[in-house]
């Protein structure tokens, strides 16, 4: 894509409990902080984000545009995430862009066999089985129930192994699908939310 | 200090999302309380996941009203600070992080106040004549203490709730009637017609040689009277309203004074939701009276939850160079 090599942005990813997951890409080039610890987002990502820059020699306000991960995912997490970048975007006015994991989802699994998983709570995961390019189900399921009833050749892929999203938050950025900084909300999954389809299990 | 300091301050510790902008530690520019009780009233109580949304939903909005209010401009804030201990911990992260941006951006310090430690000081934000030591009481619906207020920051509790705080109480008795809430205001209101007299309900703790509080017989017992009640015709629900307040008020001041007595203290502060109430108010200033005491309320204002008393406390904090580092976290529990 021709515009990357001009961007300058941010990608933040605090959907899942145990990782926070800073991006920025100039013109093309990217640099990256990806902290394993578990629910230590508080405490991380506006560190995170400061250092990175600072490294950068980038200012926040700088940026042409900043872009989260609005979900679904650990409530918890998403929340920090959310109450972060929503003051960060209102008082730089950069431009707010969220895209979520169901995209990024529907986009990688066309190339991939698998079963993809999201944490969404201590105990839940969001999950689509996918074979030869087609959804076999989706759905909520718990980690009891989900290693009863998925033998291992299935293969695991989390969801912050998926790396289009460049290309996704690059595409929401000309054709201009920002957010309002004050009115965004993260992605709440719960059960019942997503009815899930169970063929040939 | 030549220089004016202006704090803007945040407090998402429960069910209010509050904003304020304090000059000077003394001087609220402006103090946003966005209530959530319309959310939480058909439940009863507050249920913590609702909260949590509903403070991240209206953050933005309740900082931007706040430095509009209060006619400063951003570039003139010289510090941030945040209520990081002490509440619903969904709640607090709304805050620290909403915080720990401003701080971010504007380059400006970041300041922690524990919430007790807020309405300690939104008592003497209200009252200059408040000095140290002094005798404070802290009564809302999440916590009850007796503390001796040695200094800026200088505490030491001597007394506490062994079960529910006083709040608490109000809100359960309140639900158990079927009246609403939050419990206080509406028992508050309803006594005022009532003979607190009419029933006689134990003044739990009163009598032993200690500060602490225990509210949670008086709420059996209130529940048992109900039960029995429930059907007698003869039952005026404001005389029993204005009893079981009464019952209430009577421990708390009773505790309080003879603290005062034991450690000599002639001035009481009385801090927290519960210090809104009116009988509390009435009677306590008629005791003090009568045994040449001192004691201090809020402005209603800043009875409930609010920013400007963490700002004011933040003040003082500031004007110590106690500054946390980015990496601040919650710590929901954690004691005054």
């Amino acid at each position: 894509m021709k515009m990357s090599e001009k961007l300058k942005y941010l990608v933040i990813n605090t959907s899942v409990e145990d990782l926070t997951e800073v991006y920025f890409f100039n013109q093309g080039k990217k640099s990256q902080v990806i902290l394993k610890e578990s629910r230590q987002h508080l405490k991380n990502l506006i560190p995170t984000i400061k250092n990175l820059l600072e490294k950068e020699k980038t200012k926040f306000g700088d940026l042409d545009f900043v872009a989260l991960n609005e979900g679904p995912g650990s409530w918890t997490g998403l929340r920090i995430g959310f109450a972060t970048v929503k003051v960060l975007a209102m008082l730089s006015r950069v431009p707010l862009i969220v895209y979520n994991n169901f995209e990024l989802i529907s986009k990688e699994s066309k190339s991939l066999d698998g079963l993809f998983l999201i944490k969404c709570s201590e105990t839940n995961y969001f999950y689509r089985h996918i074979k030869n390019g087609n959804i076999v189900s989706e759905g909520v399921v718990s980690e009891v129930k989900l290693f009863e009833n998925y033998s291992e050749e299935v293969k695991y892929y989390l969801i912050s192994e998926i790396n289009i999203v460049t290309e996704l938050v690059e595409k929401k950025f000309n054709e201009k699908m920002f957010s309002n900084s004050f009115d965004v909300e993260p992605m709440y999954l719960t059960e019942g939310l997503i009815t899930p389809k169970i063929k040939n299990e | 200090m030549n220089k004016d300091v202006y704090i803007l301050a945040l407090e998402t510790s429960c069910d209010d999302t509050s904003v304020s902008v304090v000059k000077n530690g003394n001087e609220v520019l402006s103090n946003i309380v966005w209530n959530q009780n319309k959310t939480h009233e058909k439940f009863g109580g507050i249920v913590p996941e609702l909260g949590a949304r509903r403070h991240l939903k209206v953050i933005n909005y309740v900082i931007e009203e706040a430095i509009l209010k209060s006619g400063i401009q951003k570039d003139q804030i010289s510090a941030i600070a945040v209520n990081n201990q002490k509440g619903l911990i969904r709640s607090l992260v709304v805050g620290v992080a909403a915080a720990k941006s401003l701080a971010y951006i504007l380059e400006v310090p970041l300041i922690s106040v524990h919430h007790i430690e807020g309405h300690i000081y939104s008592n003497i934000l209200s009252n200059s004549k408040i000095k140290f030591p002094h005798l404070c009481l802290t009564v809302s619906g999440g916590h009850n203490l007796l503390v001796l207020v040695n200094n800026h920051f200088d505490y030491q509790i001597i007394g506490n709730t062994l079960d529910d705080a006083c709040g608490e109480v109000f809100d359960k008795v309140a639900r158990y009637l079927g009246l609403g809430f939050p419990g206080g205001p509406i028992i508050d209101k309803l006594s005022k017609d009532g003979d607190s007299r009419k029933y006689k309900f134990s003044r739990p703790m009163l009598d032993q040689d200690n500060f602490n509080f225990s509210f949670s017989g008086l709420k059996t017992e209130i529940t048992r009277f109900i039960e029995k009640n429930n059907t007698n015709p003869d039952l005026k629900i404001s005389d029993f309203a204005a009893s079981f307040q009464q019952a209430v008020v009577e421990t708390l001041i009773g505790k309080s004074i003879k603290a005062a007595k034991k450690y000599n203290l002639k001035q009481i502060s009385v801090v927290g939701g519960v210090s809104a109430n009116s009988k509390l108010r009435e009677e306590f200033q008629k005791y003090a009276d009568k045994l040449n005491l001192e004691v201090y309320f809020p402005e209603l204002g800043f009875t409930t939850d609010n920013a400007a008393m963490i700002g004011a406390a933040a003040y003082y904090k500031f004007l110590n160079q106690d500054f946390e580092s980015l990496e601040l976290e919650v710590f929901p529990n954690r004691p005054l």
